[in-house]
């Protein structure tokens, strides 16, 4: 790890102005920061401990029946959240299916969002990426690049954003709120990442000091409780990152489907909305066939980035099992093992 | 750049002074106060061998800066048993078997106490599996983890019962 | 009840318990400095130039240092005819041969200003192509990661005669290319030491994570000049080693020089990407197997060319062709038949050395021989297990020596395997495919059978020729003036319990309460020689000693005891640390008591000994033991998306005598896992740059809580008849049978598809390419 050094402000304003020195990077749960900065792969000379700054830490229900979730609300504390849980069902599940308990526990709402990609040539120090090096060239291009993406990547990068949060996050709408030295200002999560064109260091919308102060779901995202589930398919049944997941909400009514609502995660430089696909449900019938032709949608314009086409044909098989998973109901507790195809079925015999 | 942690540690207040803020919790405990119960696995959060409590929750402690630390109240392998009793989920890992080596196990331990405390899991092997998949076991000793926890919990429970009555 | 054959508790548990364990990294010294590692970060070139900024050179140490005070390149030869030397210095010479190779080291008072420095410290590299892949490395034309070699090939190795013209007839003939990856050990202490130099003893000591600490020094010795008696090493509680810590690694040698050079104490912890990326690699073989047999399924012969990545440098002590040359002999398995014939090539790549990991080559030819028996089964259209049953050495061939000269010692296969067949209730299972699942996954079943040689004797490392050759284990045993047992053993307990299961063997013989014995091992300084933990051979060779130790003690307690009972010898008795003749009777502590405080009781002929002695023990056969086991599983496989899951996994093993079956069991769960890992999991993959690409927990996924489900045993015990007790060697048993088990349970799961795997690991993206592939082929 680089030396660096460590501020603790006290406010807002002393946050952003602290952060707003090149090479200053804030810190919050520290589960991804620390991790990168002991492999090398980022050395900020400056950390802002905001885990402190006060207001950011509440689950605020509004008036209007959404939710405002404070940027350093833990992973763990928001998932377990009864009432949001009830009401976001999806989301406490993809919160559930990342990591581990501990990191969970340290892991924040806002930080979250801000996760960096688990290519292993991002991680390969030794080696060239753009995204850590702007202009060294990209190594997964033909490397290993079996868990790359196979939705919007460029030649300059093809690493897959590797939240799950995000996923069922930007299913259902939710928007990012920033504070800056301009003031606060909001983004749909949807546009909050880039992507990676030609310039794949730049993430996100966030300018240098700005800090997510919280995430917002609508209302209108709790209207999909009955029929939300999230679905993830890892190389290993817990603690693992994403080969490929979709996020899934269905609103049905009276047999057909009344709106929907699919996300794609482990496939793409961020979190993967696929409007199309949301669109070729509404009115249909809540069946199998109609599932296919709408995970058809979402990946009609996948292509591999190299030794991973099979990626394609298992997101397509995840967003109708997704859907599936959600038109047969929100079971009434999280499965046992969030996100897993081992969820059980009843008359399976399980280990 | 000098900064002084001011924390509670099993109890214990303890100030320190950090000469470099880049001395995580894990090496604050280890090689500052000489607590190496706590083990170093992967140094990235990737194993549980480092697994403590901060303020009654499960944290990797290799990804905890010690300098965000200050006022925190940690608990750690050393604290968990009284002197000469062993801690219920302790005389359980015994009981079935729950390690070899021993290098996993305070993680295996203090991440078992989380568990239990924060009460998702129940009697849900299941459950209690996925809540343990943060703690890494290379002599394999999963099965006797998960039996030691839900025998734990049953004599906490009736412990708990007991006092209450 | 607490001797040979009790579930006794272990003796280890409380401290560990407690965090109280002294694992090497809790060892601190006085001005103790820290060491940080520079490493290649590419795979093959040549070092043009070292830049090291002033301020710190005096802090950075490189080969230029340490070639002109004397110390060596780690050299590991083998005897074997054809072998080719490599020598590794500890610190780069002029070339780097692996990604992660030291180049520079260098000291601070703590490890991140180590770090500090050694990212201060550029080299400047005349880059060459690197060897990535074992077959292109062993190529005609590959450039050589040796260059005074005239290939990349350690050593060739033949067993048998071609028999093709024996075979000519065969009905049935299986081919099968199978590939098993690189993998890293990853115990969860990582490698580690701490040195410094006792100025008393003048001695360099070294603390460090070893299960071989008297090899560690030999190999220390060898390279710094030192005579062995001013080197003592001390492996403390070491955190699993599985193969990894029974090396000398250069680390040692750089550090055991510098302390010397510096003349202060030292630490090097290894990180966990220096552990995955630079250091414990493991099992990579490539198998073209061909295999021959009649009508019914009896196997008539078995030709295979094996290839070992063996990475860029001989391993001290085991050499770079213990692996290769061991699946040239143990690849026929525990099946009887009559043609037999395998080449062997060791290759030499740009990737870190190959060395040994629990189970070393046995669980990859298992992988790879009994898919070979499923495949000969689906080609006569019988169940797997009766192939296997057909083939298996019966029990009335026992002792039996095999096709390539094993000598199997005991026991009954085919019931292992019957046993296993009933256990796992296979007729139920087939039920089950027919009926189909529910939730439309897949369901499939797979048997595996092995036999383990475990305790190598003499003749098979004398042949190998390599630095170290197993003789007489030795241990000491002492009573104690107040009646206690200390036992001194060279072997290094990690995990095994011996602290216990010794303590066990003591109180079989001595009947001495097991709270009064205690195990000193680990410690070059405090036990006699031995060749360390290693192949299965503690709980034969070493407990094998202490119970020789023990009953020679029994021998001199009972001449002492015949005295003061004014009884005849042969009418004393020895039982529950009491010593009978008649109605009169003394306890050993007594006896004791005399010998120490009160020596004029003794009798006038007595064993000037007295209560201490260090007895040597070798089985009666010199062939090690061989322990064998069935393992079935049952798998549900989701085609969809290309997920496994263990639905049921049942051992049937047995490994002779067991003294503490909770012991035994342990080792059997822990090894299943790590095959698990191996089957499903586990992978450290390399790009054409020769870059490890899994340098983290989350790129090289271990088996954990969610992966390993509740494995069942069964025992057998049909004890040695050549060792102490009936034992046999039981460590590594449970890695062998997983990966062959699952990949045969999830073919059998595919097979309704026309679908085979047979790389591993099985993951979702091999399992989905393989049904894709039989979707474009249908089978014929």
């Amino acid at each position: 790890m680089n030396r660096f050094d460590y501020v603790r402000p006290a406010t807002f304003a002393e946050a952003i102005a602290a952060a707003s020195e090149p090479g200053a990077a804030y810190l919050a749960g520290g589960t991804n920061l620390l991790d990168l900065m002991k492999g090398g792969i980022v050395r900020p000379g400056r950390l802002v401990d905001v885990s402190r700054l006060p207001g950011l830490g509440a689950i605020e229900w509004l008036a209007d029946g959404g939710v405002r979730i404070g940027a350093l609300v833990r992973n763990s504390d928001l998932a377990h959240d009864s009432e949001f849980a009830r009401r976001f069902p999806a989301v406490a599940e993809a919160l559930l299916s990342g990591a581990s308990a501990q990191l969970r526990n340290m892991a924040t709402v806002g930080g979250n969002l801000l996760q960096r990609t688990r290519c292993a040539h991002f991680y390969d120090v030794a080696g060239a990426c753009n995204k850590r090096a702007p202009g060294a060239g990209c190594e997964a291009r033909g490397g290993e690049a079996r868990n790359a993406a196979v939705l919007g990547w460029s030649e300059h990068c093809i690493a897959t954003h590797p939240s799950d949060f995000c996923v069922a996050l930007v299913a259902l709408d939710a928007v990012v709120e920033i504070a800056g030295q301009g003031g606060e200002y909001q983004v749909p999560l949807e546009d909050f990442h880039r992507l990676p064109g030609e310039t794949p260091g730049q993430e996100s919308v966030l300018e240098p000091g700005e800090l997510i102060i919280a995430v917002r779901l609508p209302a209108q995202a709790a209207s999909f409780s009955r029929h939300a589930r999230y679905l993830k398919i890892r190389d290993r049944t817990s603690f693992a990152f994403a080969v490929a997941s979709a996020a899934a909400a269905l609103r049905i009514e009276q047999g057909a489907i009344a709106a929907a609502r699919i996300a794609l995660g482990g496939v793409a430089p961020k979190p993967w909305r696929a409007r199309l696909a949301e669109r070729a449900l509404i009115g249909v019938g809540p069946d199998r066939t109609h599932f296919d032709r709408a995970a058809e949608a979402a990946l009609a314009d996948a292509r591999p980035s190299g030794d991973n086409a099979f990626k394609i044909e298992l997101a397509r098989r995840i967003v109708a099992r997704a859907l599936a998973l959600a038109a047969a109901g929100t079971p009434a507790r999280l499965p046992a093992l969030p996100g897993s195809p081992f969820s059980p079925v009843a008359g399976v015999l399980h280990v | 750049m000098s900064l002084s942690v001011l924390l509670s540690v099993n109890g214990v207040a303890r100030e320190v002074a950090l000469d470099d803020p880049r001395v995580t919790l894990l090496d604050l405990l280890r090689e500052r106060l000489g607590l190496t119960g706590t083990k170093k696995g992967c140094d990235r959060g990737q194993c549980g061998a480092c697994t403590v409590l901060v303020d009654g929750r499960r944290i990797n402690s290799c990804l905890t800066l010690a300098a965000s630390c200050d006022g925190a109240r940690v608990l750690t392998i050393e604290g968990l048993a009284e002197e000469g009793a062993l801690h219920p989920v302790q005389e359980a890992f015994i009981a079935h078997d729950g390690f070899q080596c021993g290098f996993c196990t305070p993680g295996q331990i203090m991440s078992a106490v989380g568990l239990i405390l924060e009460g998702h899991a129940g009697d849900d092997p299941e459950r209690i599996r996925e809540g343990m998949s943060g703690n890494i076991c290379r002599c394999g000793a999963y099965a006797g983890i998960t039996a030691a926890i839900l025998d734990a919990e049953r004599r906490l429970a009736e412990r708990n019962r007991a006092e209450a009555a | 009840m607490f001797g040979v054959g009790a579930r006794v508790r272990r003796k280890e548990d409380d401290r560990l318990l407690r965090g109280r364990g002294r694992f090497v990294a809790d060892i601190a010294l006085v001005g103790m400095r820290e060491l940080a590692f520079v490493r290649s970060p590419v795979a093959h070139a040549r070092i043009l130039s070292f830049d090291i900024p002033e301020q710190v050179r005096r802090q950075v140490f490189t080969w230029q240092d340490l070639e002109p005070a004397g110390v060596r390149p780690i050299r590991a030869a083998s005897g074997l005819p054809g072998f080719k030397v490599s020598e590794q210095p500890p610190l780069a010479a002029d070339k780097v041969r692996f990604a992660g190779e030291p180049i520079a080291v260098t000291v601070a008072a703590t490890r991140a200003e180590a770090e500090d420095i050694a990212s201060q410290v550029i080299a400047e590299f005349d880059e060459l192509p690197p060897n990535v892949d074992m077959l292109a490395a062993a190529a005609p034309g590959a450039p050589c990661v040796h260059e005074h070699w005239s290939d990349n090939i350690f050593l060739e190795t033949r067993v048998g005669q071609s028999f093709e013209k024996d075979v000519a007839a065969a009905p049935v003939r299986i081919s099968r290319s199978i590939r098993t990856q690189r993998q890293c050990i990853v115990p969860l202490e990582g490698k580690g030491l701490v040195a410094h130099w006792d100025r008393q003893a003048e001695q360099l000591v070294l603390y460090t994570a070893t299960q071989m600490p008297h090899i560690v020094r030999s190999g220390l010795s060898e390279c710094l000049g030192l005579p062995l008696e001013a080197i003592r090493v001390i492996a403390p509680d070491v955190g699993g080693g599985f193969g990894w810590k029974g090396l000398l690694q250069p680390e040692e040698v750089v550090a055991a020089w510098l302390c010397l050079h510096l003349g202060c104490p030292l630490r090097w912890m290894e990180d966990r990407r220096e552990h995955l990326v630079a250091a414990a690699n493991a099992r990579e073989h490539h198998y073209e197997i061909t295999a021959y047999a009649d009508a019914d399924g009896r196997l008539l012969g078995v030709d295979a060319d094996a290839w070992v990545d063996a990475g860029a440098y001989s391993i001290y002590p085991f050499s770079a062709c213990l692996e290769a040359a061991q699946v040239g002999s143990i690849l026929p398995g525990p099946y009887d038949f009559p043609h037999y014939r395998c080449r062997t090539f060791s290759v030499c790549t740009n990737k870190p050395p190959i060395v040994p990991f629990r189970g070393v080559a046995r669980a990859n030819v298992c992988f790879a021989m009994e898919q070979i028996i499923d495949a000969i089964a689906a080609a006569v259209g019988r169940e797997a297990w009766e192939v296997r049953l057909l083939n298996l050495v019966p029990p009335e061939k026992m002792p039996f020596d095999n096709i390539t000269g094993k000598h199997f010692d005991s026991g009954d296969y085919p019931e292992s395997l019957r046993r296993a067949v009933a256990g796992i209730d296979l007729a139920s299972v087939r039920r089950r495919q027919l009926q189909g699942e529910p939730d439309g996954r897949l369901v499939g079943v797979g048997f595996a059978t092995y036999c383990e040689q475990g305790a190598h004797g003499t003749a098979v490392y004398h042949g190998w020729g390599i630095p170290m050759v197993p003789g007489y284990e030795q241990v000491q045993a002492r009573i104690t003036a107040d009646g206690g047992l200390e036992l001194r053993a060279g072997i290094q307990s990690h995990g095994q319990g011996m602290e216990t299961s010794f303590a066990q063997v003591a109180h079989e013989v001595l009947g001495i309460p097991l709270e009064r014995i205690r195990l000193v091992h680990g410690d070059t300084g405090l036990t006699p020689y031995s060749t360390g933990t290693w192949g299965s051979r503690s709980m034969v060779m070493a407990g094998g000693a202490v119970a020789t130790a023990c009953r020679r003690l029994a021998d001199r307690l009972r001449r002492i005891a015949a005295h003061l009972l004014q009884a005849r010898l042969e009418d004393v008795t020895l039982s529950g640390g009491m010593l009978q003749s008649g109605q009169a009777d003394i306890t050993i502590a007594e006896i004791a008591r005399t010998w120490y405080l009160a020596p004029q009781l003794l009798p006038a002929d007595v064993d000037p000994g007295g209560l201490e002695i260090t007895a040597g023990y070798k089985p009666k056969s010199d062939h090690g033991t061989f322990s064998y086991a069935t393992h079935a599983a049952v798998v549900a496989v989701d085609a969809e998306v290309g997920l496994v899951e263990i639905l049921d996994y049942l051992v049937v093993e047995d490994a002779g005598t067991m003294v503490n079956p909770a012991i035994v069991e342990g080792q059997i769960f822990g090894g299943v896992a790590q095959g698990i890992g191996t089957a499903l999991y586990e992978c450290s993959p390399y790009d054409d740059a020769g870059q490890p690409m899994a340098s983290t927990l989350m790129d090289y996924l271990l088996p954990g809580f969610t992966e390993v489900p509740a494995i069942r045993i069964e025992h057998m015990e049909t004890p040695s008849p050549y060792t102490e007790f009936g034992v046999k060697g039981l460590g590594e048993g449970g890695v062998i049978a997983p990966s062959a088990v699952l990949c045969n349970a999830i073919n059998d799961a595919l097979k309704a598809r026309g679908a085979v795997v047979t790389d591993q690991p099985v993951t979702p993206a091999r399992i989905l390419a393989a049904l894709r592939n039989a979707r474009a082929e249908p089978p014929p």
